[in-house]
């Protein structure tokens, strides 16, 4: 039953991503399905959350779900396109070569040891979730709380946006409560199952997207090796036994990056995948306050980009269709921010004091020392995984034409970390407090994206082992 | 680092897979400590949330959804600790009020136990308070007299 209330957002999704993307093969399988997924689960909370109000009937959900699928699947049939021709792997540098043995004996040790970190990683994540099956502080105090208000107030479900629990922070958007609602609906009962899965996916989802797409962009021992940074990880998996929003966050982010670099790196250029960028941007607001930064920062950094490289009419007919798909989602977040949702903490804890700590080195000095100490120890590793990353990088070097794409991602990357710090230096809260308490999960909202750019930069061990293919990289 | 002969990058990645497996074993001992301290109890029956929904079962099935009462605990009992919350996720879509109580409050009191106790938030005002429910086990439904 419970694959069964899962199954409508898959086709949804699913439906939708290879309506957009049709590049064909076992990589773009593994990336459509990742995608398809959380896609489907993000629509399928924007639709319960419009029929709350009108009517949150089962048989209203079913139909209107079903209705969207149809359309989807119509659309799939109306705007068949030949395949996408992306000019990726074969005319890389760093390719995977033809017959040579060392390349093939690496690439079957890094197989191995990937499927034998997944196995260890759905292990760990079972034995965390059933240790706390309702998930960590967050997930309790805020989203699965949001989750009962929406299920179980028939009638009185805007209490979950009352300022008598003003500290479960009702203006966040309600992507994770009102898909486990949802979910609930279908199921006619409560169940720790559902929040459980909708983490454990949107994880697996993340997995998917990273390992698929580094092996389409660059080779397949390279979309392990980023894999196995991101599965090696023990904070992955800690958070999203948590069942906290910052996993489907970074889904999300990591989807627009990817979905962005596929759209740049297409020969032709894709409409549909700048929309689908779009529809997972407004997702990524949908999830997280956080996320309506990074759309902004993604938009800001194609537009710079675009700008410097002298491509601003191509980079103007992008951004535009970037912004039809994210345009209905932001839409329906103003609704919700305008109708029902109480004034954000931070924005409103803001007066003249602000100003003072703009101007307070400090407070500069205090966000920035832990963004450094957070970075340099992220993910519980035993050691610092940053050292091991730069070592790597170091000994292979980069590639010697750095790709448009990665440098607007890498753009907007940075721009997001900005933001976050410039939340910090004016936050209402104490700010020793808010940083200790939220640092690493803003960092692991960007960490996925920080590693697709990671390894999309950095030249595949595979180069080195093919020396009829050489070319100097850029960085040695 | 010059990555330039056969064998020197062949070796470097395989330095950095025997890493990677390194943490993974890392990660797998994890696994095997906490397969160890697993609880014994059925599925969803172990944490504290968990704790807090079999405590607070009666309560719930007092008041109607629509309720909105007070909440006050034992001021030994750490905000960090978060049982506002825990008892708010329990109750909901009931409101609880921490701020300002209301007539009807819904006490955490698991270490005074009394409203006479001492110690008890309430104990200075404890003639104008009512105990409606005994829980037995540290919660009480109180009201303003």
């Amino acid at each position: 039953m419970l694959t069964l209330a899962f199954l409508p957002p898959f086709l949804i999704g699913f439906t939708i991503t290879n309506t957009c993307f049709k590049r064909q093969g076992t990589g773009a399988g593994i990336l459509k399905c990742s995608l398809g997924m959380g896609l489907g689960m993000g629509i399928c909370s924007l639709l319960y959350f419009l029929l709350r109000p009108i009517n949150p009937s089962l048989w209203a959900v079913m139909t209107t779900e079903l209705v969207f699928l149809i359309c989807a699947a119509t659309a799939f049939y109306l705007f068949k396109k030949p395949a996408l021709f992306i000019s990726l792997a074969a005319n890389k540098p760093d390719a995977f070569g033809k017959d040579s043995s060392a390349e093939l004996l690496i690439t079957r040790i890094a197989s191995i040891l990937f499927i034998f970190s997944l196995c260890n990683a759905l292990l760990n994540f079972s034995l965390a979730s059933l240790a706390q099956p309702n998930g960590d502080w967050d997930a309790w105090a805020i989203w699965n709380l949001k989750a009962r208000f929406l299920y179980r107030g028939t009638n009185e479900w805007t209490r979950v946006f009352s300022s008598i629990i003003d500290q479960s922070h009702p203006d966040y958007p309600l992507l994770l409560p009102s898909f486990i609602a949802r979910t609930w609906l279908y199921l006619r009962h409560e169940t720790l199952y559902v929040s459980i899965c909708v983490a454990g996916l949107f994880a697996l989802g993340i997995v998917g997207l990273l390992t698929a797409s580094i092996t389409i962009f660059r080779n397949r021992l390279q979309g392990y090796l980023a894999g196995l940074f991101l599965l090696s990880t023990p904070f992955f998996i800690v958070i999203t036994a948590a069942q906290y929003a910052d996993v489907p966050l970074a889904f999300f982010i990591l989807a627009v990056i990817v979905l962005l670099t596929f759209a740049e790196q297409s020969d032709e250029g894709s409409k549909s995948l700048y929309v689908l960028a779009g529809i997972m941007g407004g997702l990524a607001t949908w999830t997280k306050n956080e996320g309506l930064l990074f759309v902004i920062a993604v938009a800001f950094s194609r537009v710079a980009v675009a700008a410097y490289m002298r491509g601003w009419k191509k980079g103007r007919k992008q951004i535009s269709y970037f912004c039809m798909g994210i345009a209905p989602i932001l839409l329906i977040l103003v609704y919700f921010k305008l109708h029902f949702a109480p004034v954000n903490d931070l924005v409103g804890g803001q007066n003249l004091s602000t100003f003072d700590k703009l101007t307070s080195p400090s407070r500069y000095y205090k966000v920035i020392y832990g963004f450094i100490t957070k970075s340099t120890s992220f993910g519980r590793w035993i050691g610092s995984p940053a050292i091991l990353l730069i070592v790597y990088a170091l000994f292979f070097g980069t590639h010697s034409r750095p790709e448009k794409s990665n440098i607007a991602n890498v753009l907007a990357i940075a721009i997001t970390l900005l933001g976050y710090s410039l939340v910090y230096i004016v936050t209402p809260h104490d700010l020793t407090w808010h940083i200790n308490t939220s640092i690493d999960r803003l960092l692991f909202q960007l960490f996925p994206s920080m590693l697709f750019s990671y390894f999309m930069t950095v030249t595949s061990p595979t180069y080195f082992l093919q020396p009829e293919k050489r070319e100097e990289p850029a960085l040695q | 680092m010059q990555p330039t002969s056969g064998r020197k990058p062949q070796l470097f990645i395989y330095l950095i897979l025997s890493c990677i497996a390194l943490q993974q074993l890392y990660i797998l001992n994890s696994n095997r400590i906490a397969f160890l301290n697993k609880s014994t109890l059925p599925f969803g029956q172990s944490d504290s949330v968990a704790v807090y929904e079999k405590k607070l079962v009666n309560a719930v099935s007092l008041l109607p959804p629509k309720s909105k009462i007070g909440y006050i605990q034992d001021s030994g009992l750490s905000v960090m600790q978060g049982h506002i919350f825990l008892s708010q996720y329990a109750m909901a879509p009931r409101l609880l009020q921490e701020k300002s109580l209301s007539d009807t409050v819904l006490a955490n009191f698991p270490i005074s136990g009394t409203i006479e106790h001492p110690n008890n938030p309430l104990y200075t005002e404890r003639k104008n308070w009512l105990v409606l429910k005994d829980f037995k086990n540290g919660f009480f439904l109180i009201r303003r007299k």
